[in-house]
């Protein structure tokens, strides 16, 4: 026993080191989250003290951030995550948006660069190096210019307002997950553990495999659900503030260009209606991750623990259930929330301008013209294929990726990746590669695409072709560290053993990517 | 079946008629402003005067973003803007992604900041 509280300890010490994490985590939550910032503006908010910091660029914060972009120094979770799309006619048509919008804003401009993707969701996003990505979801689905203008100017507001400094408070919070997940993991394990002195040397045993197993797996899983989820479905809770600083802005940029600002309010409530379409999903992933944490704790023996640990990790678990509970109510309320603060600024600041309508022609003479129809039927043809095929049904996948390949933008990665998928589900391994060597422009890809490319390289052992497409990987998506342990292996595979060392060496400067090459290729004593 | 067609098209192709689908929950603006078929003004309605209960949407005008509703047994057009609608009249067609389990290697833009939430793409 004695022993057994000797492992005990050293676990509870490991899992000590996070506790103050987990005590101030209720606090850690409720930090992000400020109230409403409508009702407390007086006047335009473009013209507020609190907006008007921001119209000096700082040269310093500008090089860093584009000395970062442009030299591989991305970091692997900040670099661009979906295929881009080129569509030339609608690529200037939305810069010329950003541009319009751009003349509102009084103070200096930074770069601000609109880049389409092949995402079938619904809201736009930027990155701190100002690039603004349109999914097709949205031009599917918005219904004017106005509409279009309010949603790209709420992300280049997120721009200028430097929101993506507070990005790194909320990064830092999101580790408290992974804490708790450590926390309940190594209890699981020590609560399960028994001792086996028979042998006449203490050897510790786990009692149950299976459940320790399965309890560790649950929640190791939902805490990375929740990491995703933090990012694309809690983003509206968490930043709130942000959210509603961008659309104050967003629509002030929007009334200084001519557009009518009750376009903001319709893509608003398209917002909600696409939220609230993944409800059901989200009730039930939360209660199986509650169920998940609440599994744990029972499987958790308290008692094993000091009467310290036993309330440390209690509370910090419970916690976290609880804040994370309201948040997510909270992200669901939010955009009505939003919508609803925003018409009653317009209706405080822009009595006449809020009855400006929206001009329902100028989209649609666009996205009707025959280039970008067709071009955006193409993908959404190539979406219908991934659909089928998520449901087994082969042939239609087939007949739909034929379609997207007779379209002008047959040749781009979004395209063809989805023909490379439907292919190999054919069987048809040589025509799936056929398919991702048919992309014309490698700068469009993201990196699963490239991932497909790399890995069909590293598994021929052809670790030349392997580094040229790791080369184009980091020259197009800015990082060096989304692929430096395929690029580890593939130094292996050309046995070059100096290239392997530096590899190695600039490897060890990523924490998550460190243990992966060490493993890949041991430093030699 | 050709007189069922004509009164289709006709109703698909006039105002979009939306009785019985679409009503008012609640009134945004104060005062709320009480408009003609063509946005002009007629008088302006207190909030705290207007229908407590939903009022059903019997028109809806695209163009001008107006709907029709009958108030005090007179039918009248509002702004959308000064009024809450339910089900919304600006939705999208766009189908939630079935969540794909988190792998190791999954990760998303975190350098990014969306319009709100979206689905898990």
């Amino acid at each position: 026993m004695k022993g057994y509280r000797l492992a005990a300890s050293l676990l509870a010490c490991a899992v000590l080191s996070g506790c103050a994490t987990l005590k101030g985590a209720d606090q850690a939550f409720m930090n992000l989250v400020g109230p409403s910032t409508q009702s407390r503006v007086k006047g335009h908010y473009v013209d507020n003290t609190d907006v008007r910091q921001y119209y000096k660029l700082d040269p310093q914060r500008q090089s860093q951030q584009r000395l970062s972009y442009d030299g591989h120094a991305v970091p692997a979770a900040e670099a661009r995550q979906q295929n881009l799309v080129d569509i030339p006619m609608l690529q200037v048509y939305l810069q010329g948006i950003v541009t319009r919008l751009s003349k509102g804003w009084p103070g200096e401009l930074p770069t601000l660069q609109v880049k389409i993707t092949d995402s079938r969701s619904f809201g736009p996003s930027a990155d701190p190096y100002g690039t603004i990505f349109v999914p097709l979801g949205m031009m599917d689905n918005v219904g004017s210019e106005d509409e279009i203008a309010a949603m790209l100017g709420h992300e280049m507001s997120h721009v200028l307002l430097h929101h993506h400094d507070r990005m790194a408070a909320f990064q830092q919070q999101k580790e408290m997950f992974t804490t708790v997940a450590s926390t309940v993991a190594l209890a699981t394990i020590a609560a399960d553990t028994g001792v086996d002195r028979s042998s006449g040397t203490m050897k510790l045993f786990s009692k149950d495999p299976a459940g320790t197993q399965k309890t560790i797996g649950n929640t190791v899983l939902y805490t990375a659900l929740a990491n995703t989820f933090s990012d694309q479905v809690w983003s509206t809770a968490w930043g709130r503030t942000q959210e509603d600083q961008a659309d104050l802005l967003g629509t002030d940029l929007m009334i200084r260009a001519g557009y009518a600002p009750r376009a903001a309010t319709h893509s608003l409530e398209r917002l909600s209606d696409f939220q609230g379409k993944q409800k059901p999903l989200l009730t039930g992933f939360l209660t199986a991750r509650k169920n998940a944490m609440q599994d744990s704790l029972q499987q958790f023996n308290l008692n094993r623990f000091t009467k310290e640990l036993d309330v440390l990790v209690k509370d910090g678990l419970t916690t976290g259930i609880a804040a994370t509970t309201q948040y997510f109510n909270r992200s669901h309320m939010s955009t009505l929330d939003r919508d609803q603060e925003l018409r009653e600024y317009l209706q405080r600041e822009y009595r006449q301008e809020r009855r400006a309508r929206v001009n329902t022609q100028s989209w649609p003479k666009v996205r009707d013209t025959p280039q970008v129809a067709k071009a955006i039927q193409g993908y959404k043809d190539a979406y219908f294929a991934t659909d089928a095929l998520e449901k087994k049904k082969v042939p239609e996948a087939d007949a739909f990726v034929r379609r997207a390949l007779s379209s002008p933008v047959k040749d781009q990665p979004g395209i063809r990746s989805v023909a490379y998928t439907v292919r190999l589900a054919q069987g048809k391994s040589a025509e799936a590669l056929k398919e991702l060597q048919a992309i014309k422009d490698w700068s469009l890809a993201g990196p699963a695409t490239y991932d497909l490319m790399i890995s069909y390289h590293l598994k021929r052992g052809d670790g030349e072709a392997a580094l040229a497409m790791i080369d184009k990987a980091e020259r197009h998506l800015g990082s060096e560290e989304l692929f430096i342990t395929d690029k580890l292996l593939a130094s292996q595979q050309m046995k070059n053993a100096q290239q392997v060392q530096t590899v190695l060496r600039k490897c060890e400067q990523y924490p998550t990517r460190k243990a992966n090459c060490q493993k890949l290729a041991p430093v030699k004593a | 079946m050709n007189k069922t067609l004509i009164v289709l098209l006709a109703v698909l192709f006039s105002q979009v008629a939306l009785a019985d689908v679409h009503s008012i929950k609640a009134f945004l603006a104060d005062p709320v402003a009480v408009l003609d078929e063509q946005g002009k003004q007629q008088r302006e309605l207190a909030r705290k005067d207007a229908p407590t209960q939903p009022l059903p949407v019997l028109q809806y005008n695209p163009a001008l973003d107006l709907v029709q509703v009958e108030l005090a047994g007179q039918k009248v057009w509002l702004d959308t803007m000064d009024v809450r609608i339910e089900p919304a009249l600006n939705v999208v067609d766009l189908q939630c992604e079935e969540l794909i389990k988190s792998k190791k290697k999954d990760s998303n833009n975190k350098s990014t900041i969306g319009f709100g939430a979206g689905c898990n793409q």
